[in-house]
């Protein structure tokens, strides 16, 4: 079974070389290209750069809650936003330079782990 | 004259200023970030990072709202940016893209063919030049350019 994508769409080139690779190799299915939070449709993976204006942490938590795979992109020197992926734990980093097919690959990979999303884990604990 | 905002550490771990005036396209946006995440009264450190001239925007006060304001135009800059990253990649999208993200959302559509014909089912695969689309027990191949029209079924 093919994982399902959302991608947040970019203005910087990762993004789209990223949609052309899913669309022309079939390892996943993308399901959207959003460009605001409210678009996302559930999948079972999303891609979001740095570059996102509206991006946080919460936003982030929010997706992971939902049993989002989060793969968070940066640009390689940025070390602020690598803190704020770290910080609110995604679940795979990528530069910005990464190649797709590798980002496909983990998505692919990581959404074959099962995983309990935090929420979760919370109440199970509590 | 490039004018810098403080000092952030490279991953090399070598020390990169970083210019404020947009001459340096690469990392404009890693500068709305930068200034994007840092408190409500200026710009946080990274706790590995050196510090410099962010000490100062923090304590000065005139600085603060100096980095106020250039979180909130970077923010719009940002905003427009992707907006316009949205627009371009509907403007440059085909009959067969919108196609092949059917196949991928296994989505019910309504394909018109010149002629009149028209096959209602879902996208089960999208070719070069055709598209297969499964409908009440039959498969469908429509050659992609005898489509004339996509519709959405009524919910």
């Amino acid at each position: 079974m093919r994982p399902t994508l959302v991608t947040i769409i970019s203005p910087r080139p990762w993004e789209a070389r990223l949609a052309d690779a899913a669309v022309e190799t079939g390892l996943v299915r993308l399901v959207g290209r959003c460009s605001e939070p409210g678009e996302v449709p559930m999948a079972d993976a999303i891609t979001v750069g740095t570059e996102t204006p509206w991006l946080s942490g919460a936003t982030i938590g929010g997706w992971r809650d939902r049993g989002f795979v989060v793969i968070g992109v940066f640009p390689a020197t940025d070390q602020p936003a690598l803190e704020l992926l770290c910080l609110s734990s995604v679940d795979q980093l990528f530069t910005e330079g990464a190649d797709p097919l590798v980002i496909l690959r983990a998505i692919r990979d990581l959404t074959e782990v099962p995983r309990l999303s935090l929420s979760r884990r919370a109440s199970r604990s509590g | 004259m490039a004018r810098t905002l403080g000092a952030v550490s490279g991953t090399a771990g070598e020390t990169k200023a970083r210019k404020l005036d947009g001459t340096d396209p690469l990392h404009r946006s890693s500068q709305l970030d930068y200034l994007r995440w840092g408190n409500e009264g200026g710009i946080v450190d990274s706790p590995n990072g050196p510090t410099g001239d962010r000490d100062e925007i923090n304590s000065h006060p005139d600085l603060r709202a100096l980095g106020r304001r250039l979180r909130l135009e970077m923010d719009e800059t940002l905003r427009a940016e992707q907006y316009a990253a949205r627009v371009s990649a509907q403007r440059r999208s085909t009959i067969r893209d919108r196609l092949l993200l059917a196949e991928d959302r296994a989505e019910d559509l309504i394909v018109d063919v010149s002629g009149g014909a028209v096959t209602h089912g879902v996208v089960l695969a999208v070719g070069a030049d055709h598209v297969v689309v499964a409908s009440r027990g039959t498969q469908s191949w429509i050659a992609l350019q005898h489509i004339v029209a996509l519709r959405r079924p009524a919910a």
